[in-house]
Formats: C-alpha cells, sequence, structure tokens
C-alpha cells in the first residue's frame, strides 16, 4: 500500500541557493503561474511550491528561501535546513537543484558544500552566464562535472538559456541520483559527529555538523531533553579541534573555502576577485554622500508619492464599485430588510473595506519588486542604516515604515525583506504607529472643524503635519526603551550583500506583486469579512419596532407643534418619501437604532471609561464602531449625529453638529462637547489607536495570533492614556489661562 | 584569543606583502579604497560565524570600497562581492594593509 501510495506521489524538486543568484526567475521559468505561497506552522518565511511538467511527468518545484549558509540563525535558514531534513511538517525532497551566482563562484560554492553532507541527490546550476561571458570569462565546466561527479549547467534564467538543458537533467537525475561527495573532515570532527549521531536519536549527519559548528543553531531544539549533554559533547569536540591545531570558530569554513579553492584550480583561469566594474561606477553615484542621499530621497518620494497618488484613482473607482453595488442590490432586498442591512451594509461594505487596499498592494509591490531586482534596495538599506539603528532596526526597515504612512498593511508585508528577526518584529510592530492616510480624515475633519477655526490655517497646517510625526516619534521611543531594557545586545547584527546592478525582469516583477496580492486577498480578507459581519451585527441588533415607534411619536409631536398639522397628516409628511421630514425621520430612526444597538448601549455603558478623556457617549460609539477601520468614525459620527452615513471629513454640516454639540444632562450641561482639550484628545487618540481589523489580521498571519493581540491592546491602552494625558493637562491649562 | 594560521595557500599569503613593520587595525578604522589583508578574526564577536562563511578568513585580501554617507555601515569588497558591514562587525576584523598587485583569493 505504502508503495502504491510512493509511485503515485509527485517528484519533490527543492530549488537552493544563496540569496541574489536569480534562483526564483528559475523557479518562475519553471512553474510560469502554477504557485502558491507554502504554509507551515511557525514559519513565516516565503516559500513558494509550484507544478511542472518534464516530459509527461509533473514535478512538485520548491523555492527554498535564500541562504548563505545552514547555521539556522535567521528564520530564512532554518526553514532551509527544515527541508533538507523533512522536518516542521515537510515531506523529503527527491532531488535539489542547487542555483550558484556564476560571477561569485567561490562564495556561493559554500552552500553547495554544506549540502552535501545531507546526502541528497544534486544539480548544480550556474546562473547568470551570459553576465559571465559578457565579461569574457570562461570556465572549464567539464573539469569542474569531473571533479564534482554531478551534472553542473550553465543557464542564463532571465534569457532562458539553458533552461531545456535543466529540465532534462531534472528528470535524468530523478531517475538516476548522483550526489555530491561530502567533504573529508577532520579526525576529530569525524568522531564527534559519530558520538553525537548516537547520543541523539534521529539526528542526521548534515544536522549533527549543524550543531558542531554553529553555536545558535536552531537544530538544538529539536533535542532539547538532551540539550545538556549536546552541548557538553559539542565542547569536548571543539577542545578536540583545537588541540588537533585549528580555531573552532572559523574551522567549518577554512576547511569548506580550501576545498572550495582546490576544486576551482584550473576551472577558472581568469581572476574573478574584484567586484563588478559597472556596478561600481554605479555605487560611486548611488552611495555618494551628496547624490547618493539625493537621490535616495527622490526614490522614496517617487515610491510614497506613488502609493500615495497612483493608487488613489483605483481606490476611489473600488469605493465607487462598491457603493453603486450597494445601490443596486439595496432595492433588490428590499423585501428583507435584515438581509439586506446584512449584505449591503455588512458583507459589500466589509470587503470593499478589503478590497480597496488591493491597489496599494500593489503598486507598493511593484516598486519593492523593481527596487529588489535591480539591486538598488540593498543600497537603500546601506544608505539609511545608521540612521535607524539606535532603535532597533535597520536599514531594511525604512522602505516598509515609509509605505506604511500610506497603509500599514502593505507595510508590514513589505518586512519581509527584513533577515533580522528582531528587527523584522520590531518595524513591523512600530508600522501600525505611521500615520496612515485612513488617519487623514479624522485630522481633517476634526482640525478643520475646530483647529482652523480657532487658530487660523497656519496653526491647522502644523497640527496636521506634527500629528504625521507622534506615531513616529512614541513608535521610536518605545523601540529604543525595550531595546535597552529587552535586548543583551545594543546593536542587532548587519551583514549585507550589496550585489551587482541588473536590469529588472518584468515576469517577474508582475509575477511577484500578483502573488502579494492574491495572498492579501485571501487571507486577510477572510478574517476582516468576518469582523465586518460582527461589527455590523453589533450595531444593527436588536433594531426593536419600540425605537422606530418612540422616534415616530417624537417626531410628529414635533411637526404638530411647529407645523401645525394634525396627527394624521404629519403621519403621512413622515411616510412621503423625499420631503425633508422624510429624510430627517429616517436619518434620526438610524441614530435611534444605532443608540439602541449592542454597540451603542455598550458604548453607554463604557463611556465613563472614555469620560477622562472627556468623550461623550456618542463620540465613545464613534471609536468602538471605527475599531474595524478607523475612517468609519466619520460615518457613524455622521449616522449618530443623523446626517446620514453619506458624510465624509470635509462635510460641513458634519462640522457644523459637532462644533454645535452640547452635554444634554451632568454636570456640563449646556457646554460644549468639544472643547480644544476634546479635540486634541481625540485627534491623538486616533494617531496611536491600531483601529484597523486589516492590520490586526495581517501581523497575525505575518507573526502570529498573540502578538498582534497585543500590538492592538497595546496601542489602544496607549492611545488611551495620552489621549487622557492630553484632556487633562490641556484641560487644566485652559482652566488657567 | 588563540589564531592559528592553517593551511599552506593561507601561510603563503601572510608572505605576500609583509613590510617588516606592519600597522595592524580594525578594519572599523580602515581607509576607504585601500587593500587590506585579514591578520585576524576575533571569534567573540557575535557575527564572526557569518562573517567566515561569506568568506572572510585570515589572509584573504579585501578592500574597503566605501563608507555610508552616516559614517556606518562600510561596504567591503572580496572574492568578487561587496558586503556592507556595521562598524560593530567590522571591529572585529583586524587588517594589515597590503600593497600586492591584483587580488589574491
Amino acid at each position: 500500500m505504502v508503495q502504491v501510495l510512493e509511485s503515485t506521489k509527485l517528484a519533490r524538486v527543492g530549488l537552493i541557493g544563496n540569496p541574489n543568484t536569480g534562483k526564483s526567475t528559475i523557479f518562475n521559468r519553471l512553474t510560469g503561474l502554477r504557485q502558491r505561497i507554502a504554509n507551515y506552522p511557525g514559519i513565516t518565511v516565503e516559500e513558494r511550491i509550484g507544478t511542472t511538467h518534464i516530459g509527461k511527468k509533473s514535478l512538485q518545484v520548491v523555492d527554498l528561501p535564500g541562504a548563505y549558509s545552514l547555521s539556522a540563525s535567521t528564520l530564512d535558514e532554518r526553514a532551509v535546513l527544515d527541508a533538507l531534513t523533512a522536518r516542521g511538517g515537510r515531506e523529503p525532497l527527491d532531488l535539489l537543484v542547487c542555483v550558484l551566482d556564476a560571477t561569485n563562484l567561490e562564495r556561493n560554492l559554500f552552500l553547495a558544500l554544506q549540502i552535501a553532507d545531507f546526502g541528497l541527490p544534486m544539480i548544480l546550476v550556474l546562473n547568470q552566464w551570459d553576465v559571465l561571458r559578457r565579461r569574457n570569462q570562461e570556465y572549464d565546466l567539464e573539469k569542474l562535472k569531473e571533479i564534482l561527479g554531478i551534472p553542473v549547467l550553465p543557464v542564463s534564467a532571465r534569457s532562458g538559456e539553458g533552461m531545456k538543458g535543466l529540465e532534462t537533467e531534472i528528470s535524468k537525475v530523478l531517475e538516476k541520483p548522483c550526489y555530491l561527495a561530502p567533504t573529508a573532515w577532520s579526525r576529530e570532527i569525524n568522531t564527534g559527529l559519530e558520538d553525537l549521531i548516537g547520543l541523539a536519536p534521529g539526528l542526521s549527519r548534515g544536522e549533527a555538523l549543524r550543531l558542531i559548528f554553529d553555536g545558535g543553531s536552531l537544530v538544538a531544539d529539536r533535542w532539547s531533553e538532551r540539550k545538556g549533554e549536546i552541548q557538553q559533547r559539542v565542547g569536548r569536540i571543539h577542545s578536540e579541534i583545537a588541540a588537533g591545531g585549528m580555531n573552532p570558530g572559523p574551522a567549518e569554513a577554512l576547511i569548506q573555502y580550501k576545498r572550495i579553492g582546490s576544486l576551482l584550480e584550473g576551472v577558472i583561469d581568469s581572476d574573478t576577485s574584484a567586484f563588478s566594474r559597472s556596478s561600481e561606477t554605479i555605487d560611486r553615484i548611488l552611495l555618494h554622500r551628496v547624490w547618493g542621499l539625493g537621490i535616495f530621497v527622490a526614490v522614496m518620494w517617487v515610491v510614497f508619492q506613488s502609493v500615495y497618488s497612483w493608487a488613489s484613482p483605483m481606490m476611489d473607482g473600488l469605493e465607487w464599485l462598491t457603493g453603486a453595488l450597494q445601490e443596486g442590490i439595496r432595492p433588490v432586498l428590499s423585501g428583507l430588510p435584515v438581509l439586506e442591512s446584512l449584505v449591503v451594509d455588512g458583507i459589500i461594505a466589509g470587503v470593499g473595506g478589503v478590497i480597496v487596499f488591493v491597489p496599494q498592494i500593489f503598486v507598493l509591490f511593484l516598486f519593492i519588486a523593481l527596487l529588489e531586482d535591480t539591486g538598488y534596495m540593498a543600497r537603500a538599506a546601506f544608505l539609511m542604516d545608521k540612521a535607524l539603528g539606535w532603535c532597533g532596526l535597520n536599514g531594511k526597515s525604512f522602505v516598509p515604515l515609509l509605505s506604511s504612512y500610506a497603509c500599514a498593511i502593505p507595510g508590514i508585508m513589505a518586512a519581509r525583506t527584513l533577515e533580522d528577526k528582531r528587527s523584522r518584529v520590531t518595524t513591523i510592530l512600530m508600522a501600525p504607529f505611521m500615520s496612515c492616510s485612513a488617519r487623514l480624515p479624522v485630522y481633517v475633519l476634526f482640525i478643520g472643524a475646530f483647529v482652523e477655526p480657532a487658530y487660523g490655517a497656519m496653526v491647522a497646517g502644523w497640527t496636521l503635519f506634527l500629528l504625521h510625526f507622534v506615531g513616529l516619534a512614541v513608535a521610536a521611543f518605545l523601540a529604543w526603551i525595550s531595546q535597552r531594557l529587552f535586548s543583551s545586545k545594543t546593536i542587532t547584527p548587519f551583514v549585507l550583500e550589496m550585489p551587482q546592478y541588473k536590469v529588472p525582469q518584468l515576469r517577474n516583477i508582475f509575477i511577484r506583486v500578483w502573488g502579494s496580492g492574491r495572498e492579501f486577498i485571501v487571507r486577510a480578507g477572510t478574517v476582516i469579512f468576518a469582523f465586518s459581519i460582527l461589527i455590523w451585527a453589533l450595531l444593527y441588533f436588536p433594531h426593536s419596532e419600540s425605537v422606530s415607534e418612540a422616534v415616530e411619536d417624537d417626531m410628529v409631536r414635533e411637526l404638530v407643534v411647529t407645523e401645525g398639522l394634525n396627527q394624521v397628516e404629519a403621519m403621512a409628511l413622515l411616510k412621503e418619501s423625499g420631503t425633508p421630514a422624510a429624510i430627517e425621520f429616517e436619518n434620526r430612526l438610524q441614530a435611534s437604532y444605532r443608540e439602541d444597538s449592542y454597540l451603542g448601549r455598550f458604548g453607554h455603558f463604557v463611556q465613563p471609561v472614555f469620560a477622562p478623556a472627556g468623550f461623550d457617549w456618542k463620540l465613545t460609539v464613534g471609536v468602538l464602531s471605527s475599531f474595524p477601520a478607523r475612517e468609519l468614525v466619520i460615518s457613524t459620527l455622521g449616522i449618530i449625529y443623523q446626517l446620514g452615513p453619506d458624510v465624509d471629513a470635509e462635510s460641513q454640516s458634519l462640522r457644523n453638529r459637532i462644533v454645535n454639540e452640547k452635554w444634554p444632562s451632568g454636570s456640563r450641561v449646556g457646554q460644549s462637547v468639544y472643547t480644544m482639550p476634546v479635540v486634541l484628545a481625540v485627534l491623538v487618540f486616533f494617531a496611536l489607536c491600531l483601529q484597523c481589523g486589516a492590520t490586526v489580521a495581517i501581523i497575525a498571519k505575518e507573526l502570529n495570533g498573540w502578538i498582534a493581540l497585543g500590538s492592538f491592546v497595546g496601542m489602544t491602552v496607549l492611545a488611551w492614556v495620552a489621549a487622557v494625558a492630553v484632556y487633562q493637562i490641556g484641560t487644566l491649562i485652559s482652566g488657567t489661562l | 584569543m588563540m589564531r592559528i594560521i592553517l593551511t599552506t595557500t593561507h601561510l603563503q599569503m601572510n608572505f605576500f606583502g609583509s613590510t617588516g613593520a606592519e600597522e595592524h587595525k580594525t578594519l572599523d578604522r580602515a581607509s576607504a579604497g585601500v587593500k587590506y589583508r585579514i591578520d585576524s578574526i576575533d571569534h567573540a564577536n557575535s557575527s564572526a560565524a557569518r562573517l567566515s562563511s561569506l568568506g572572510f578568513l585570515t589572509g584573504r585580501i579585501i578592500r574597503l570600497a566605501r563608507v555610508a554617507p552616516m559614517g556606518d555601515p562600510v561596504a567591503v569588497d572580496l572574492i568578487g562581492q561587496r558586503i556592507g558591514l556595521r562598524k560593530m562587525e567590522a571591529r572585529a576584523i583586524t587588517v594589515v594593509e597590503w600593497s600586492g598587485h591584483g587580488s589574491s583569493s
């Protein structure tokens, strides 16, 4: 039975190699769009799986994350190690295609030799053969093949040259496996290897070597119950290596690079040790202390502007489409009010709210793919590293954080480019503090209604400008504090390859942008979908008849008094569609339903919590209902203030309404609700709070649910504390004036 | 710290460019555009393993390509690649100026 299953199972081919070798281009060539992102529990690195057909056979191709070595100190390296040893829920691989950058063979061979100890069949691919040819360099491939004993194929993945040969070779080696001979280790290492394998059941030879050579290897965690013994034995092996006359620290690198040196003797004639001359010329400009920084600012300005402005027509279009769909569906379901509201206000509004981010994600990932494909991303990180290092970030955090000013979601996804786990987590947690474009309507509404009339356009402009830095300042400060408190090291390691410049390849960029967009829609969309239905239900139910009767009675009574109508005439006026009275009736009815809804009742209930920040119950409901998406506060306030849901931040009637809002009862009865301290408290609250269901969902996906929850709770508490502080201090100051 | 020079190739490299009175300095104090020979690497540094797997080994010839506009990090060329390092990492690498022609692998 097992054998039957084995024979029908697809052969699995792993693509492995250093970053920047063009491994993904080869993967895209092999699989086209027949690919998906693999998802393993606890691993968030990007690992893609695709299928390809060679002859009549179908194969599964796995694009393993790029890694320089197997030391398993980064998530990427750990994922590669797991793939090689079929751990962490992975199927075993049947063949490894090791992709090497032909222009940087010496360093690239290091990983290939490390892999040899895992005993899997292997093919070597020398990619960027065209670049080598253009430089008039030649390698003696026949000789290399002969020494290594495995196929060595020259390929130019960009042009597709050599891909047919690779496919043929893959099916050949799957039929008749061939192996790269492992390095001959010294006597001390060999005996140590055997000891370790005896000590930890199931430990493979390759993993045992990782235990010996990598102090911080995550391999040791798999044998946690033997950790002490293993550590002791590794310590003994180290002293034996030292006694044998070798420093155990760089022992592996020394031995492997010595082997590489002898392998390449006679294979490479010319001197390949200098860095590419054309890239050196470009670096002279792009890393220049004046021009380099100037160009960097210009590039980032273009990226940011594009995410902001290129995406906005598409976003407007999607918003229009959502609105049109709502209007189109409303009459169809008008006989079934609950279903109508669920579909129109819950599902379409909720899904529309997610889809609207897709253009920004596409545009940002287009630029990220472009910047990475050309090699500029590494230069940007190099230029910015010093400016970001003090709070535990590194240069690669810059792009994710900048793009979070447009929207935190693509920003958080962009943090995948950071290899260092701590910098990545810090970047992701900082991203929602950046003042995203959804905060802007809230700022515009309150600044326009209060700050501008009171202090003029100048102060209003400055307020808006400073609000964009509140989150950044708070986040940087928190990152700095946590780095001082929780980290033993003050600076995270930063070793960054600055690859040669390349012309970007449209095909790669397209596949990448498409993949990230699709992934976002599927993953975040499901969570948002559920959230928006929940919030809709909380704002809709119980929807009791008594509310509508009470509102109707009130209005009839008012009309009788003000217009001199009788009861029947007044009632008829309310039912007649399109009259001002009927519109007023509908708006008041919606407002009363919201007030009576579970969320409205909850707003009344928790208002005391927000009272120290000066919020009344209406503002509290606005804040509560905007947790799925912060811009919802505008339409919720519109509903509560009986203006209908179609108000926007520029709406004069909403501004007038909130300016004139008075406390209806209590100690401040008759006084304005929105005093300047309240307005500033609201602004600071929105600047700091994580009111975005999509962001919480994406943090949960990229890191884990607990971190997402912690980030949400933490930012909410922080926003509350800041709002209370602003209100209280503001009230004190305005009291003394 | 124990420093042992291992292979014959590395021994040979140590003869190149030996001018007798060599000035040892850590890479973070080196000058841009100048070639150096790696004299030793401090394996207590947390990035030492990463550096050695990229080919930073005793005896190798490297070139400090440039320093970032804000003074940190630095870009180093070796065996056909360009690697950016923070000065904290560069401090783990002790170098000697190298006046040989071309470079060695």
